[in-house]
């Protein structure tokens, strides 16, 4: 049984959680910072295998601290914030006894790294660690780990991920581990490997290791390309990234809870809430600053052009050159919901469509997408957001839409800009199907011939990009082959689905509302 | 059927695809995997987060269930939509347009402060209104303002004043909070935004820092190569612009500091006068007390890193201090040139009269470069002594300047008072002390009250002032004047002094004229004649109303210095400064010197005889000769030496330690300068003292139409040094005539060189020979028979050259 106070960054341990069903869960998850508020310590935690929008500051009641898992090392990632030096390493990143026998090579080069300064406390070695067989993924890594000694002569550094199987029923005193700490550099691959737990549906066989060893290799974090607004799994390397800093959003009637990290600037990050500007989204730190504020703001609707109307729903174009407070402000807000979306460089080369909602109030933003003026890689959005308060309503599928409206109108095909996040691709896989379904049920049979369309004509006529269109096929399972032909079967009940799906999408985009003449930007210079 | 082993082909895209619905479906088991040739798409999601429970869960309910279930979405933390105090804070109602809203995307810069005030300012504002008002927008730009001018520094009070234009007190009151809730803030700014890169990379990885300037390598086509080239050039230009507007920006703040300090400088003026303070008592009094620093480090301060930095801007001392400075540079300088007299040293700043124009010139040129530190270095509070001697000197080679910044004295009146009298006499005389009563020799005529100054390139100009004597003034016949002086010659002193302020006579018509005569005779009232300083020889035999008695009167004093003494006597005479009794005296010690010197001389030169048997004494009689003549000027007089010396080094010498010796008799500073500056002036220009020998000759030759020559003095490159000279007479008129013949006689050289030099060197070559030496003064004073009063420069110059063929 650990104490409330040996429980440090990176260790893991079952948390308490209620899940959406107001059941209690105990999934496990990782301690990545501790906090002491008036004597009482706080813990943010990552459910693993949850969503980081789900982290939370914790009590330690809701720590189950019979079976706490101690990380082995501290490590050298540098100490932002006053949290300790250590990057959350978790236990089992760390290599067993069996392990260094199963892999001689890897003692030799770990050897000449430091240790932990301190350990956890000797009782927490011999704490019965709950059986686990892991597959385990190390990368060893020199771009990320400080650059090891020359290894031994005939020691092979693997270059691939390797898949160990880890008894950690193995009691293994903390302190004794230290040679061994660092052999394996912690990255995101490791902690990703760590996720396969018993139990879980995942199939080893289906991990791209080629692609993971490329996406971790770049350890040192380098400027991120200039093209696109989103970002690889680069910022998981940086606590502070990893970390909700704001605790809650107020703008206009909502009070909006951040999922993850936002730069707005520090001194804001304490604040219990922040407040926006509903209509030009400028921050403020209290509520009388934001009275202040709206009485020299007589924004009603974003400052852009209206491009689109109907009913209460506008569309605005924003260009983020032309009009950086707004665009700027407007990805402050989005970072707090958009995992992957990265702000390191300017909003010039983007455009910015808000939805709104039209009140007496004015046009209240619903969502967003940003999308590239130039984009070399036949992206038609870049990041794509519908705000909390207004998910779940069908309106990221009308934000889809339009994205795909304009594309039409541009006469060329889109993709968003990966990597997506699970909601975006629930939605995207959502908005394709039923696009495409549309389509093939409103085939007619002429003459007697069976309807027939080649991926490219649903391509051309829906501007999705023909590999998404390949893929919504995959995954309806509508494709086949059959006859030495490929064929697309409708199913009974795909069509069913369809109906049922179609009447409850009331919220439809109207081609003629949309009053938009595309730039070509190309001709303007750069953005 | 049985399921068929071989490979589907390739999906194609292009191809059609049959589309089978319910009933004509085939059965799915006849179908091929098609595993192999349809790769599986990526979903396009990173790996780790696609394997998430949640979405797992959700992808799995909908592939089950062909829609969404409400326990299979995934879950997000909650969000409220319950803000009730929504339509108190957003007030007002917003109508939708009929028309799609378009707007100009350049207006969005409103005007408006950044800064929206907390509660805490509220209590500010609360307090500062009972004593004044302040609106909340008012506080909100003051310290929008303050935000915006400071970056890691605060702008200090003294610019907060600047920037803000309000009344003092409420600045004090607002900067002192905004100071306290600036220190007390946590972020870098009360503004709250957001962190900006830096330039050195080391913010790289700040995950704070959001919205970094894409400045990576553009990506250009590569079948254009100037595409890299001309991105670069944009880039360059684009930095340019951005320096013009920083130029701008900082010429905006300067002219708004200009403005500021014209606005204090008033008021200081209007409470001033409020006070009764004319006499700048009170002004000194708090100027004391003030700790000067703090106006220092305010200036300083708001101008730093400001390149191009304009002085004036409410910097009180700078300026007087500098000119200080300067000063006593020049003071410096004089004693090294005392030493080594060279070309480039001709200036020769022993007469007061000639600083000023070096010191404006620096302080000019400092106008230019910012120094804040300067006021630290010297007294505040201002020097008499450069006071003095500005008014000491009022028809300066460059009239005196105010400037910015500087302070100034009230006319001490008591001095230039004290004199006279007679109050008209005194009015009179205030416009003595910048314009004198003219007269022109040629043409002759008075020309009025009339200020010389030296312009560019060593123009001599006059300065006309119209005064209520002017009808009369031009009534004067330059004859009755130069009866006038001729009859005046008996008295030593007044004569030269009396002939000029004859004019005197005929332009106080308003006063009685005996009255007028009177103040002249005893030296109250002033006026000068740009003429010649020997009025005994030259002018006198040109002037055919003169009488021979006047050379007979130098034939008196006929030693070589003589004419040094006549020029010192002219030196006096134009200051003014010195009454009679002191002349006689001085000029029995000129002449008692004179005698020693001589004596010497010609010890010297006896001794130096060993070489050149009988030309030296030739010579020597020639020169005395030629003193008795014509020479009565120091120029004469250096002609002579130099000739006389041309053989011998040491004979100049001697003539040195003669300019020496009367410096120091006669105490004045000028006429021993003028005569130095000829000396250097030989000295310089004669590689060969035989040049110098005709120059010199000629100047005596010339003297009638000295006062024009001046204005001669062009922009010859050779004239250089001759100019400076001529500056340093400029004051004393007569002086520069000494000069200024050699200057014409430069003109000359520079039209022919070749032949003149040869011929110089020719002469220096038989310099020895004692008809060499005869003819040159013969020549000169052929040239004076020739020479014509009404004569011009040109005239002069026609005859140098004659006077070189000759030689």
């Amino acid at each position: 049984m650990a104490e409330v106070g040996e429980v440090s960054e990176g260790c893991r341990l079952p948390v308490l959680r209620r899940n959406q069903d107001n059941e209690d869960e105990w999934p496990l998850a990782e301690i990545l910072s501790v906090k002491d508020i008036s004597g009482r310590k706080l813990f943010y935690v990552h459910y693993i295998d949850f969503n980081k929008r789900l982290d939370e500051w914790v009590t330690h009641d809701r720590l189950d601290l019979k079976r706490v898992q101690v990380p082995r090392k501290e490590a050298k990632t540098p100490t932002k914030n006053g949290l300790p030096g250590s990057r959350p390493g978790s236990p089992e990143r760390d290599p067993r006894k069996s392990l260094d026998l199963a892999l001689p090579a890897a003692p030799a080069s770990g050897k000449s790294l430091p240790g932990p300064p301190g350990p956890p406390g000797s009782g927490t070695g011999t704490v019965p660690v709950p059986v686990q067989i892991t597959l385990r993924f190390h990368l060893p890594k020199e771009s990320e780990a400080e650059p090891p000694p020359a290894p031994p002569p005939g020691s092979q550094r693997p270059t691939k991920r390797k898949v160990e199987v880890v008894s950690p029923a193995t009691p293994v005193p903390a302190a004794t581990e230290t040679s061994q700490a660092s052999v394996f550099p912690q990255n995101g691959s490791a902690r990703r490997a760590v996720a396969a737990q018993p139990g879980r549906k995942r199939k080893s066989a289906c991990l791209g290791t080629d692609e993971d060893s490329q996406d971790s290799s770049d350890g040192a974090p380098s400027a991120p390309r200039m093209t696109g607004s989103l970002v690889s799994d680069r910022s998981h390397d940086d606590i502070v990234t990893r970390m909700k800093n704001i605790e809650c959003i107020e703008l206009g009637r909502h009070r909006l809870k951040p999922w993850y990290f936002s730069p707005y600037p520090q001194e804001l990050t304490a604040l219990p809430v922040l407040y926006l500007c509903e209509f030009c989204l400028k921050y403020g730190h209290s509520l009388r600053c934001l009275q202040r504020h709206l009485t020299k703001c007589d924004l009603r609707h974003p400052p852009g052009n209206e491009i689109y109307r109907k009913g209460t729903i506008s569309f605005f174009e924003i260009d983020g050159r032309k009009n950086k407070s707004y665009s700027q402000n407007l990805c402050l807000l989005a970072k707090c919901f958009l995992d992957h979306k990265t702000l390191y460089y300017d909003t010039d080369p983007f455009l910015f469509y808000v939805m709104t909602e039209y009140d007496c109030k004015g046009f209240h933003i619903v969502g967003y997408f940003s999308k590239e003026k130039e984009s070399t890689e036949d992206y038609n959005v870049a990041c794509i957001l519908t705000l909390p308060p207004y998910q779940r309503r069908g309106y990221g599928k009308l934000l889809i839409e339009f994205s795909y409206e304009l594309s039409k109108v541009e006469g060329k095909t889109g993709t968003p800009e990966k990597p997506l996040s699970d909601l975006g691709l629930l939605s995207y896989r959502s908005y394709w199907s039923q696009t495409i379904l549309e389509i093939l049920m409103g085939l007619k049979a002429e003459g007697g011939e069976r309807p027939q369309i080649t991926i490219n004509e649903i391509s051309e006529i829906t501007s999705i990009k023909k590999e998404d269109v390949i893929s919504t096929l995959q995954y309806l399972n509508l494709i086949n082959y059959y006859k030495g032909q490929y064929i697309l079967t409708l199913s009974e009940d795909i069509v069913e689905g369809h109906e049922r799906a179609m009447l409850k999408r009331v919220l439809r985009i109207d081609a003629k509302c949309l009053h938009f003449t595309p730039k070509d930007w190309s001709k303007r210079g750069k953005w | 059927m049985s399921k068929l082993s071989f490979r589907a082909r390739a999906l194609d895209a292009a191809k059609p695809l049959p589309i089978y619905r319910g009933k004509d479906m085939p059965d799915l088991n006849d179908c091929v995997s098609i595993n192999r040739a349809v790769p599986q798409m990526p979903t396009g999601m990173e790996k780790e987060e696609e394997s998430e429970h949640h979405l797992q869960r959700a992808i799995s309910a909908q592939q089950v269930f062909r829609e969404k279930k409400e326990s299979m979405v995934i879950p997000v933390p909650e969000a409220e939509s319950n803000v009730n105090y929504y339509n108190r804070l957003y007030k007002g109602e917003f109508k939708q347009p009929k028309q799609f809203i378009h707007i100009q995307p350049f207006n969005l810069d409103n005007e408006q402060p950044d800064y929206d005030m907390d509660s805490e300012d509220e209590t500010l504002l609360n307090r500062l209104n009972r004593k004044m008002e302040i609106k909340p927008l008012q506080f909100e730009i003051m310290v929008d303002r303050l935000e915006k001018a400071s970056s890691s520094q605060l702008v200090t009070l003294q610019e907060a004043k600047l920037l803000l234009n309000e009344d003092d007190y409420l600045i004090k009151a607002v900067y002192d909070y905004w100071v306290r809730k600036r220190k007390n803030c946590r972020g870098p700014s009360l503004i709250p935004q957001i962190k900006q890169e830096k330039r050195d990379g080391s913010t790289n990885n700040d995950p704070y820092v959001a919205f970094r300037r894409r400045t990576e390598k553009m990506q250009t086509r590569k079948n254009r190569k100037n595409d890299e080239a001309s991105y670069e050039k944009m880039l360059k230009l684009r930095r340019e612009f951005s320096r013009a507007i920083t130029i701008l920006e900082m010429i905006k703040r300067r002219e708004k500091t200009k403005r500021e300090l014209l606005h204090l400088t008033l008021e200081v003026v209007e409470k001033r006068y409020h006070l009764g303070d004319y006499g700048g008592e009170i002004l000194n009094e708090v100027k004391l007390n003030r700790p000067e620093k703090e106006m220092s480090t305010a200036s300083s301060a708001l101008h730093n890193g400001n390149h191009h930095k304009v002085q004036e801007c409410k910097v009180k001392h700078p300026h007087h201090s500098s000119l200080k400075e300067e000063v006593s540079d020049v003071v410096r300088q004089k004693k090294k040139y005392l030493k080594k007299p060279k070309i480039e040293c001709v200036v020769t700043p022993q007469q007061p009269s000639a600083e000023p124009l070096p010191v404006i010139s620096k302080s000019d040129i400092k106008q230019y470069d910012f120094h804040s530190s300067d006021e630290d270095e010297f007294p505040q509070v201002p020097s008499p002594a450069s006071e003095a001697e500005e008014e000491n000197d009022p028809d300066g080679p460059c009239a005196f300047r105010r400037r910015a910044g500087c302070q100034y004295y009230a006319p001490r009146l008591d001095q230039t008072n004290s004199s006279y009298e007679n109050s008209e006499l005194a009015e009179l005389d205030k416009l003595r002390f910048r314009h004198c009563l003219t007269t022109l020799t040629i043409p002759r005529r008075c020309i009025g009250f009339a200020r010389r100054r030296i312009g560019r390139g060593g123009r001599v100009i006059m300065d006309r002032i119209s005064t209520e004597h002017d009808p009369v003034l031009r009534q004067i016949d330059p004859e009755m004047l130069n009866s006038f002086s001729s009859s005046s010659q008996t008295l030593d002193f007044s004569s030269n002094f009396s002939r000029t302020n004859a004019s005197n006579k005929h332009c106080e018509n308003r006063l009685s004229l005996s009255e007028i005569l009177s103040n002249i005779r005893s030296c109250r009232l002033q006026c000068f004649q740009p003429r010649l300083l020997n009025p005994q020889d030259s002018d006198s035999e040109e002037c055919t109303s003169r009488k021979p008695g006047q050379t007979v009167n130098n034939k008196r004093v006929s030693a070589a210095s003589v004419a040094l003494l006549n020029t010192s006597k002219n030196g006096i005479s134009v200051t003014g400064g010195i009454t009679e009794e002191q002349f006689q005296t001085h000029q029995q010690q000129l002449v008692q010197m004179q005698r020693q010197q001589l004596a010497q001389l010609q010890q010297k030169q006896q001794s130096q005889h060993s070489s050149q048997q009988t030309h030296p004494k030739a010579q020597g009689s020639s020169t005395s000769d030629c003193m008795s003549k014509t020479l009565d000027s120091a120029s004469a007089h250096f002609a002579a030496s130099a000739v006389v010396s041309a053989p011998a080094p040491g004979r100049t010498e001697v003539t040195k330690e003669q300019n020496t010796s009367h410096n120091n008799i006669n105490g004045v500073v000028q006429p021993s300068g003028t005569s130095r500056t000829l000396y250097s002036t030989n000295m310089a220009l004669s590689s060969s003292p035989g040049i110098s020998t005709v120059q010199l000759v000629r100047t005596v030759g010339h003297t009638t139409t000295n006062h024009l020559i001046p204005a001669l003095c062009t922009s010859s490159p050779q004239t250089l040094p001759m100019n400076n000279s001529c500056l340093t007479n400029a004051v004393h008129l007569n002086n520069v005539s000494v000069v200024s013949p050699v200057n014409v006689h430069i003109n000359t050289r520079t039209s022919a060189p070749s032949p003149t030099a040869l011929k110089l060197a020719t002469v220096a070559a038989s310099m020895d020979r004692v008809p060499k030496v005869t003819p040159s003064s013969a020549i000169s004073s052929i040239a004076r028979e020739n020479h014509e009063p009404e004569r011009l420069g040109l005239n002069g110059i026609a005859e140098t050259t004659v006077a070189m063929e000759v030689t």
